[in-house]
C-alpha cells in the first residue's frame, strides 16, 4: 500500500482497499433502497406478468388517446424589445447586503433564466461568483414572502403604510426616537431614501452590521487613516501577498474582484515566468489558504502572535520599531521569516491582509503595510470599497438602547439578527420593549416573526436601484420582470413612510440627475446619461478622497492585541463557506447542493478536525470502513462552547491545526425555506473582544463523542480513478523556477506518451469546426461559480443530499481537488473536470444503441431520447463525468406523497411550476433513466454559428462562451475551435505546459489542461511545506507528519519536487 | 401437395386485401374537373360551408346523396333540383319541395344565391366536394383523424372482385380435392376421412402468421405515427383565411410571421400586427358577405378597437364590458350585414381577451427546432415545409414533421456554401470541390444529420 502523491481523500492517501475496490465501481452494486425489498418480494412470475400486461395494456389505451390540444396566444401589443424565442440581456446588480456582483440579466420572454458577467465592469471584470449565479432560483423561490403583513395576518400595502405611519407620528410626537438596522448599504439611492426619513423623523439612526463583522479592519482604518472604509486591494499590483487569515478567493470583502486581480499574477508565460508568491496563514483549511504557495496553519488563538512576529520580523529586516511578546512558535512559524524575506524583497509591491475582526491586530497590519510603504501602490484609499460598512459598536450601543428602553421604533433592513447573534445577545429580549417593529427583509427570517409589520422588499431582480461598490464606481440596478408577488421595493417603502409619494424608480433616477450626473463629463443630457448607464450598468468617475495618515502606535495595538487574545484548551473556529457565506443564500438549493470547494460535502455544516486530533479522540476516519453501506458515515460529536451546545459529524480535514474544531457558519436556520433546513447553526459560538467587536473564534471548548453515526453528501470520493492516481497523469505540477528554465517542466511524460499511441479504431475527420476547451489551473481556484453557471444553463437537477449519499449527484461539472503534500498541511490542485469530448470516446464504442456519437464538430453527442440507461458508457467513462437520471428529478418521480410512499427525490422543492420558471427552453430537461453529460453547451455553439451565418461572416474566436467559461472570473477556461490556429483554445493547447488527463490511454480528449506552477523554489520553504519528493516520502504509519529530521539535510533533490506523475514509466 | 397449393392461394388472397384500400389510395389523383370545382368552391362556398363541418350553412360533404335520395319533387330528381337550388334557394322552396323547405332557413340564416353559376360550374363543384380537399388524401375532422374519401365505388369493385376470387378459389380447392380422392379411389388408397379446409392446420398456421404479422405491422405504424399530426386542421377561433391574405392579396409571409427570420419560432402574429390593416378593413361591405365581419370583429374585440367610433377603447382592460359587449352588438346589428345571434356571441366571447389559436405545427420537446436557420440562412421558402399555404383556407399541417422527413431535406438540401462566407471555415470541402471530388456540399456534409444538431 503505497502512500499516493496526489490524493482527494485520506482513504485514498492511505490507500485503503475497501475503499478503493469501492471507488473503483462506477455504480455500487446492490440497488440501494431497492435490493432488499425486491428479495423479500412474494410476487410470483405469473403475477409479474399478470402486471406487466395490464400496464401495458392500460398506458396502450392511455396513450392511444388523442394529441393534447395546445394553444399558442400571442400578444395583443407586442413589446419593441420582446421576440419570442430570442434572450434579452439587462445590465443589473447583483447585491445581497456587501455581496457586489455587476451582471447581465438573460432573460426569454420576459422572465429572467441566466446571470451572466457584466464585462464593463471595473470590479468584477465580467466573472461572477457562485451566489451571483444562484441568485436567478431565489427569485423563483416559493417561499419568498407574498406580500405585506400586519400582525402575523395578511393585509395590503395601503393599510400597511397607514398603521406604520400612525405608529411612527404617534413616536416622533412622544419624542420617541426611531433606529434603522441593516446589513452594508451601498446604494446611494437607498441612502437618500433614508436621509429622506429621518428629515421626516429626526433623531433616527441608522445603525449597519454585518453578520459576519469586519468592524476592526473598518475601526482600524478609521484610526490610522480618518476613513471608517475597506480600501481598494490592489491585488494585481502585490508580488508578494501575506494573507492572515482572510479567506480573499472565498469569502473575504470582494472575493470576485480580488481573484480576478490576484488570478492576474497567477498566470505565467515562458516569456514572462513570474508569479506572486502567496502566504498564507490560517486557523482551518481555506479555499484562499489551499491555492496558496505556502501555508502556515496556526491555531486561531495563535493568529494575532503570527501577525506581530511577522510585523517584527519585517521590522528587524527593514529597521522599525518592533512589538514586544506574542511570538509565535510553531512548527510551521519559520515560514514566517520566508515571508518577511520576501514582504521586505517586494517593497511597494507587497500585500499583507488579515481576516481578523480585532482592531489591534489590523492596526498592525496597517502599520506593516505602511513600513512595506504599499499605501498608494497595492492598497488604495482613494477608491475605498463601500462593501462592508458594519459597526459592531453602533450594533451594541443599539442593543443596550433598546434594553434601557429608549428606542421607540425599529425597522429592520436586509439583516437577521434574530438568527445571527452570540449567546447570550440581549437582543431578542429586549425586542419586545420597542414600540414599533418593521421587517423589511426580501426573505422570510427568524427576525420577521418578532417583527409587529412585515413590508417585504423585491428581489433585486424585480427592482429599481443603484449600487456603489467602490468609490467612483456606481452602477444601477434595474428590474427584469414585474414583482412576482404582492412585495414592494424597501427604498419605495421608506420613502412611502416618510410621506414621500415618489415611486422609487423616479427617486433613483432623480437622485442620479442629482448626485452623479454632475461627475460625469460628456454627455449634454441626463435622459443621454441615464439611458448609458442604465445600458452599460455601471458608470465610473474618479474620486478625490482626503487621507490624513497619520502614525499608527504599534506598540499599543499590539499590548491590546495580545489582551484579546484567548487562549487554552480547545479552540473553535467559524469560517464561511464559499457559496452559503452567513446563510442568507442558505436555502438555494443550487448553493447548497454545490461541494464546498474545500471538503466536497453538499447539504451540510460539520466540525473540521485534523487527522491528529480524530486519532486521538477516536475519531479516525477508520470508522467508515466498519460501516458498509454508501456515503460517508461519520460520527457525531457535541460541542460545548460558553454553555451553546451543538451536534455536529467529523469531518476529518487536511490542514486543520491540530486540537482545532473549524465549524461553518450560515446553516441551522430555521424560519426558512425547505432548502434552508440544513445544517447546525454556530453563530451562538460567536464571542467577543474587550471592546465589544465579534470575535469568530472561541477557546476552551468541550466535546465529547455522542456515539451515533452521521451521514455525510460528499462528493469525490467515489468516481474516482481507482488504479492510483500517480500511476495516472491527472494533475500535473512543477515549481516557477524549474518552469523558467524548462517551459515543458513536469509534462515531460507527454512526448513519451504520445509516441506509442496508436488506435485500432479511425480516426474522425472535422472539416469544419473543431471544439476544443483549455484550462489553466494556475488560474483556477476552485470557487465552484462555474458549476452553478453550468446547473443554470444546462437545467441541470437537484437531487438532494440523500441521492448524493447514494452517489447520484448530477452535475455536469465538477471541481476535482487534488491534494498533495503533507496530512497536516496539504496544498492542492482545483481541476474542473466535465466531459473530456474525447475523439477516441471509450464510452461511444459501448453504446448499443448509438446513442453517443462523435460529430463532425468532436463534440461528444448524447441523444437523450435515445438512450436506454444502459450505463455502459458510464462504466467505461475513464473521467467519471456521466451522470445517469435515476429519477425524473424535475418532475413526475417527485410528486410529494403523504406517509409511507412519499418519495425523497424532489426534497427541496425544485418541480414546482414556479420554480421551473428558470429552466433554459433551449435545453431538453431529461427524463428518468437517461444518461447525461457536459454537452460543451451546444446550445450556444449552435447560436454563435447561427448568427455568423444569418451575418454572412466568418465565426470569430470569443464568439462561442460556454457558461463555465463566462462565469470564470479569472479566466481560466477558453473554448474555441481548434481548426482555426489563432483560436485561444489552439494557444493554450500549443503550450508547453498543455496535457490531457490520462492521455497514455488515446481517449484523445478535447480539453487540455496547463500544468500548475506554484511558486515555490528554495530548499528551505520545500521542507517546510513537506513537499519531498517521493523516495522521501514518510512510509504509512511513520510516526507523525511533521517534517522530523532528515528530510533538509543533503537529501537527493536533483528532481527534488518533480510532482508530476511519471512513477509509473520509470 | 393440393392443400397447401391452396394455402399459398389464401395467402395472396389476404395480402390482396391488406394492399387493396393503399392501391385505392394511390390511385387516387384529382381530375381536371375536380380542380375546376375546387376553385369555384373556394371563390363561392367556402366562406359559408365546409366539407366535413357546419359551418354557417351545413357541411356540404355527401349533399349530393341527400339530395338524390330525399328531394325528388315533381318527377324530377333530387339532383336537378339541387341545382336550381344552387343558382337561386327560393326556386324550389316556391315550388313546394318538402326538402328544400326544411333547409331554406338552416341554422336561421339564408343561402346566398348565385345566379351566374352554371350547370357545368355546379357539376365542377360537386365534384370537387365528392373529391375532398386536394392536398390531402381527404376531409380532417378537427381533431385530425383522417376521414377516407377514395371513390367508393372502386373499392366495391375491388371487394367484389376479391369475394369472387375467394369463392373460385374454395371451389377449385373442392374440385381438386373431389378429383384427388377420385383418383385414390380408383388406385385402391385408403381415402381418408374429408377435412374441412379450415380444419387443416398448415392452413391455421398461415393463418395465424397473417394475421400476426398484420397486427404487427398495424401496431408498428401505429406506434411510429403516435404523436404525428399532419394534415391537422383543427377549428381556430378566428376562421382567418391564408389563401385570402397570402394567395390573393399576396402579402408575404413574413409580414405577419415577422420572427421567422430572427427567433427559432415563428411567431403568430401579435394583434397589433393584424390592426394594422383591420383598422381600415373592417369586413363591412356586404358585396364581401358577412363573414369577413364577425371574424374581423372578433380582433376588435381582443385588440380594444371600436370599429364604429375608428378609436380604441380607453384603458381597454379595465373598461365595464357590457359596455364593450353594447359597442359590438350595435357594430354587428348594423343593417348592411346582420350577424346571426351566434356569431355576436362569439363575438363577444372575445372581448378583453386574447385570442387561443390552436396549434397546428407541434414538435415533442427534445426537438430543437430554428425558423431563422432555415429560413434566413438557409433561404427556404416557407412552402418548403408548409405546403401551399396561400391555397388554404384553412391551415393544417402540410407535412409529417417527422425526423425520416427532416433527415431526407438535409440530405438532399445544398447549403449556400460558396455564397456564404461563413463556410470558408471548410477548407478541406473547399479543396475537394476544387479537385472535383465533391460536386456538391449538402447539409449532411457540414454535420446537419447529427444528433445533436438538433437534438439538446
Amino acid at each position: 500500500m503505497a502512500e499516493q502523491q496526489f490524493w482527494k481523500g485520506l482513504d485514498e492517501k492511505f490507500n485503503e482497499p475497501e475503499f478503493m475496490q469501492q471507488a473503483g465501481k462506477e455504480f455500487p452494486e446492490e440497488l440501494p433502497g431497492f435490493g432488499a425489498k425486491l428479495q423479500q418480494a412474494n410476487t410470483s412470475r405469473r403475477d409479474f406478468l399478470k402486471v406487466l400486461g395490464f400496464s401495458v395494456g392500460a398506458a396502450t389505451i392511455a396513450a392511444g388517446c388523442e394529441m393534447p390540444v395546445r394553444k399558442s396566444i400571442p400578444y395583443l401589443v407586442k413589446p419593441d424589445e420582446i421576440t419570442p424565442g430570442v434572450a434579452n440581456y439587462y445590465a443589473s446588480s447583483y447585491v445581497d447586503g456587501g455581496n457586489y456582483c455587476s451582471v447581465l440579466v438573460k432573460t426569454r420572454e420576459g422572465r429572467p433564466i441566466k446571470i451572466e458577467g457584466n464585462y464593463l465592469s471595473q470590479i468584477t471584470y465580467g466573472g461572477t461568483d457562485a451566489s451571483a449565479q444562484a441568485s436567478v432560483l431565489s427569485l423563483y423561490d416559493m417561499h419568498r414572502p407574498r406580500g405585506p403583513v400586519a400582525n402575523k395576518k395578511a393585509t395590503n400595502w395601503a393599510e400597511l403604510d397607514a398603521a406604520v405611519v400612525e405608529k411612527l407620528q404617534a413616536i416622533k410626537a412622544a419624542g420617541g426616537s426611531i433606529r434603522i438596522l441593516s446589513s452594508t448599504i451601498i446604494s446611494p439611492s437607498l441612502k437618500a431614501a433614508i436621509a429622506k426619513f429621518v428629515e421626516q423623523f429626526p433623531g433616527t439612526e441608522l445603525v449597519q452590521y454585518d453578520a459576519v463583522s469586519y468592524s476592526g479592519l473598518l475601526d482600524a482604518n478609521e484610526q490610522s487613516f480618518g476613513l471608517r472604509v475597506v480600501p481598494n486591494y490592489r491585488f494585481e499590483k502585490a508580488k508578494v501577498v501575506v494573507s492572515l487569515g482572510a479567506d480573499f478567493l472565498g469569502t473575504w470583502i470582494s472575493p470576485t474582484e480580488y481573484a480576478y486581480n490576484y488570478g492576474l499574477t497567477r498566470k505565467v508565460t515562458k516569456e514572462n515566468p513570474t508569479m506572486s508568491r502567496h502566504y498564507q496563514v490560517e486557523s482551518y483549511a481555506s479555499l484562499t489558504g489551499l491555492n496558496a504557495d505556502i501555508r502556515v496553519p496556526v491555531k486561531p488563538s495563535e493568529e494575532t502572535a503570527a501577525a506581530i512576529t511577522l510585523y517584527n520580523l519585517v521590522a528587524a529586516k527593514l529597521g522599525g520599531q518592533s512589538i514586544s511578546g506574542g511570538k509565535l512558535d510553531t512548527a510551521y512559524a519559520e515560514n514566517l521569516q520566508g515571508a518577511a524575506n520576501d514582504l521586505a524583497g517586494a517593497k511597494g509591491a507587497s500585500l499583507v491582509i488579515s481576516g481578523s475582526n480585532d482592531v489591534n491586530v489590523q492596526l498592525i497590519v496597517n502599520a506593516l503595510n505602511q513600513m512595506l510603504g504599499n499605501y498608494g501602490s497595492t492598497i488604495d484609499l482613494n477608491e475605498y470599497s463601500n462593501l462592508r460598512q458594519g459597526n459592531d459598536t453602533a450594533y451594541n450601543k443599539l442593543v443596550a438602547d433598546i434594553e434601557a428602553g429608549s428606542v421607540k421604533g425599529l425597522l429592520i433592513l436586509n439583516s437577521n439578527p434574530a438568527y445571527n447573534l452570540p449567546k447570550g445577545d440581549k437582543f431578542i429580549d429586549a425586542l419586545g420593549k420597542v414600540e414599533l417593529t418593521v421587517s423589511l427583509n426580501d426573505k422570510q427570517t427568524e427576525t420577521d416573526t418578532l417583527c409587529q409589520y412585515l413590508a417585504p422588499d423585491n428581489h433585486y431582480l424585480e427592482s429599481w436601484g443603484d449600487a456603489e461598490p467602490r468609490n467612483g464606481h456606481v452602477s444601477i440596478i434595474q428590474p427584469t420582470i414585474d414583482p412576482l408577488f404582492d412585495t414592494r421595493s424597501a427604498g419605495e417603502s421608506l420613502l412611502k413612510f416618510a410621506g414621500v409619494s415618489q415611486s422609487y424608480y423616479d427617486f433613483v433616477r432623480e437622485n442620479w440627475n442629482t448626485n452623479i450626473f454632475p461627475k460625469h463629463v460628456g454627455l449634454t443630457t441626463f435622459g443621454n446619461f441615464w439611458d448609458r448607464s442604465v445600458h452599460d450598468g455601471v458608470f465610473n468617475y474618479t474620486p478625490t478622497t482626503t487621507v490624513t495618515e497619520g502614525t499608527i502606535d504599534v506598540a499599543a495595538a499590539g499590548a491590546a492585541a495580545l489582551k484579546n487574545v484567548k487562549s487554552g484548551g480547545l479552540e473553535v473556529v467559524m469560517y464561511e463557506k464559499t457559496a452559503i457565506g452567513d446563510g442568507k443564500d442558505t436555502d438555494n438549493p443550487w448553493l447548497q447542493e454545490l461541494p464546498d470547494p474545500v471538503s466536497k460535502i453538499t447539504w451540510d455544516n460539520y466540525a473540521c478536525v485534523s487527522l491528529k486530533f480524530a486519532e486521538a479522540n477516536g475519531l479516525d476516519y477508520t470508522a467508515d470502513r466498519t460501516k458498509k453501506s454508501y456515503g460517508r458515515t461519520v460520527q457525531t460529536i457535541k460541542i460545548s462552547v460558553n454553555g451553546a451546545e451543538v451536534v455536529l459529524p467529523v469531518h476529518i480535514q487536511p490542514g486543520m491545526p491540530d486540537n482545532t474544531i473549524a465549524v461553518a457558519l450560515g446553516y441551522g436556520r430555521e424560519v426558512v425555506g425547505k432548502a434552508g433546513e440544513v445544517g447546525q447553526n454556530v453563530y451562538p459560538f460567536i464571542t467577543k473582544y474587550n471592546n465589544g467587536g465579534q470575535s469568530r473564534y472561541a477557546t476552551n471548548a468541550s466535546f465529547e463523542v455522542t456515539g451515533n453515526d452521521y451521514k455525510l453528501g460528499q462528493t469525490q470520493t467515489h468516481f474516482s480513478v481507482s488504479d492510483g492516481l500517480n500511476q495516472r497523469s491527472i494533475v500535473k505540477t512543477t515549481t516557477l523556477d524549474e518552469y523558467a528554465h524548462d517551459p515543458a517542466a513536469g509534462n515531460h511524460d507527454r512526448e513519451h506518451v504520445k509516441e506509442h499511441l496508436k488506435t485500432l479504431y479511425g480516426y474522425h475527420e472535422f472539416p469544419g469546426h473543431k471544439w476544443g476547451m483549455g484550462i489553466d489551473l494556475n488560474a483556477c481556484f476552485g470557487c465552484g461559480a462555474c458549476v452553478v453557471a453550468c446547473n443554470a444553463e444546462n437545467n441541470i437537477p437537484v437531487v438532494g443530499k440523500k441521492e448524493i449519499t447514494l452517489y447520484r449527484e448530477m452535475h455536469w461539472l465538477r471541481i476535482d481537488r487534488y491534494y498533495f503534500g503533507d496530512v497536516e498541511n496539504p496544498s492542492a490542485v482545483f481541476q474542473p473536470m466535465m466531459c473530456q469530448h474525447c475523439d477516441n470516446a471509450p464510452c461511444e464504442n459501448v453504446c448499443p444503441v448509438s446513442a453517443t456519437n462523435h460529430s463532425t464538430e468532436g463534440l461528444n453527442q448524447m441523444a437523450y431520447n435515445r438512450c436506454i440507461g444502459t450505463r455502459y458508457c458510464a462504466n467505461n467513462c475513464p473521467y467519471k463525468v456521466r451522470r445517469f437520471n435515476w429519477f425524473d428529478y424535475w418532475g413526475a418521480d417527485s410528486f410529494t406523497l403523504t406517509g409511507a410512499l412519499e418519495n425523497n427525490y424532489d426534497p427541496h422543492e425544485m418541480t414546482g411550476d414556479l420554480t421551473r420558471m428558470v429552466l433554459n427552453p433551449d435545453v431538453t430537461v431529461r427524463s428518468r433513466g437517461v444518461m447525461e453529460k457536459c454537452s460543451f453547451c451546444v446550445q450556444r455553439i449552435q447560436e454563435g454559428k447561427l448568427t455568423a451565418k444569418k451575418q454572412g461572416r466568418k465565426l470569430k474566436d470569443g464568439d462561442i462562451k460556454t457558461a463555465c467559461q463566462s462565469a470564470c472570473v479569472t479566466g481560466a477556461i477558453v473554448f474555441g475551435d481548434v481548426n482555426n490556429p489563432e483560436s485561444v483554445a489552439t494557444v493554450m493547447s500549443d503550450n508547453e505546459r498543455a496535457f490531457k488527463v490520462i492521455e497514455e490511454i488515446h481517449t484523445l480528449p478535447s480539453i487540455s489542461y496547463l500544468t500548475k506552477v506554484r511558486n515555490i523554489s528554495d530548499k528551505e520553504q520545500l521542507k517546510a511545506v513537506n513537499l519531498l519528493s517521493d523516495n522521501e516520502m514518510h512510509p504509512l504509519g511513520a510516526e507523525g507528519h511533521s517534517n522530523a529530521g532528515g528530510h533538509d539535510a543533503g537529501g537527493d533533490h536533483s528532481a527534488p519536487h518533480d510532482n508530476h506523475v511519471e512513477e509509473g514509466h520509470h | 401437395m393440393n392443400v397447401t397449393r391452396y394455402s399459398y392461394l389464401s395467402i395472396l388472397l389476404l395480402f390482396a386485401l391488406m394492399v387493396a384500400p393503399g392501391l385505392v389510395r394511390a390511385q387516387d389523383a384529382p381530375s381536371e374537373q375536380v380542380l375546376a370545382g375546387e376553385k369555384l368552391y373556394k371563390s363561392n362556398c367556402a366562406s359559408c360551408h365546409k366539407l366535413n363541418a357546419k359551418l354557417i350553412g351545413p357541411a356540404l360533404e355527401g349533399v349530393e346523396g341527400r339530395w338524390v335520395d330525399g328531394a325528388e319533387h315533381e318527377g324530377i330528381d333530387g339532383r336537378e333540383w339541387l341545382k336550381r337550388w344552387i343558382k337561386n334557394w327560393q326556386d324550389p322552396v316556391n315550388a313546394g319541395n318538402p326538402y328544400a323547405v326544411s333547409m331554406q332557413n338552416f341554422d336561421g340564416s339564408a343561402m346566398t344565391q348565385f345566379p351566374a353559376l352554371q350547370d357545368a360550374d355546379i357539376e365542377n363543384i360537386l365534384a370537387y366536394i365528392a373529391h375532398g380537399p386536394i392536398g390531402s388524401t381527404g376531409p380532417t375532422g378537427p381533431t385530425g383523424e383522417v376521414a377516407t374519401a377514395e371513390n367508393p365505388y372502386t373499392a366495391y369493385m375491388l371487394w367484389g372482385l376479391l369475394i369472387l376470387l375467394i369463392v373460385v378459389a374454395l371451389v377449385l380447392m373442392r374440385v381438386s380435392n373431389l378429383l384427388n380422392r377420385l383418383v385414390m379411389e380408383k388406385e385402391g388408397e385408403e381415402i381418408p376421412a374429408p377435412v374441412a379446409f379450415w380444419k387443416n392446420k398448415k392452413f391455421r398456421a398461415a393463418l395465424t402468421l397473417l394475421v400476426v404479422i398484420y397486427i404487427g405491422n398495424a401496431t408498428v405504424t401505429g406506434a411510429i405515427d403516435l404523436g404525428r399530426q399532419q394534415e391537422y386542421m383543427p377549428e381556430q377561433p378566428i376562421k382567418f383565411s391564408h389563401e385570402l391574405h397570402a394567395g390573393i392579396n399576396k402579402i408575404n409571409c413574413q409580414y405577419c410571421h415577422s420572427s421567422a427570420a430572427e427567433s427559432k419560432h415563428s411567431n403568430i402574429p401579435t394583434t397589433n400586427v393584424c390592426m394594422n390593416c383591420h383598422k381600415g378593413i373592417k369586413g363591412d361591405d356586404p358585396k364581401n358577405g358577412k363573414y369577413g365581419k364577425n371574424e374581423i370583429s372578433k380582433i376588435y374585440a381582443a385588440a380594444g378597437f371600436n370599429p364604429i367610433s375608428g378609436q380604441y377603447f380607453e384603458d381597454y382592460a379595465n373598461q365595464d364590458k357590457s359596455y364593450v359587449d353594447s359597442i359590438f352588438t350595435v357594430w354587428l346589428s348594423d343593417s348592411k350585414v346582420k350577424a346571426g345571434k351566434d356569431e355576436v356571441n362569439a363575438v363577444l366571447a372575445q372581448v378583453q381577451r386574447p385570442v387561443e389559436w390552436t396549434r397546428i405545427h407541434n414538435l415533442p420537446d427534445h426537438v430543437y427546432f430554428n425558423h431563422s436557420q432555415h429560413v434566413t440562412a438557409g433561404g427556404i421558402e416557407c412552402q418548403t415545409c408548409h405546403g401551399p399555404v396561400e391555397t388554404m383556407e384553412e391551415l393544417y399541417q402540410f407535412s409529417p414533421l417527422s425526423m425520416g422527413w427532416c433527415i431526407n431535406c438535409h440530405r438532399e438540401t445544398e447549403v449556400k456554401f460558396t455564397q456564404n462566407p461563413y463556410y470558408e471555415t471548410f477548407q478541406v470541402y473547399h479543396e475537394r470541390l476544387k479537385d472535383g471530388e465533391m460536386k456538391n456540399v449538402t447539409v449532411d456534409h457540414i454535420g446537419g444529420t447529427e444528433c445533436q444538431k438538433c437534438h439538446y
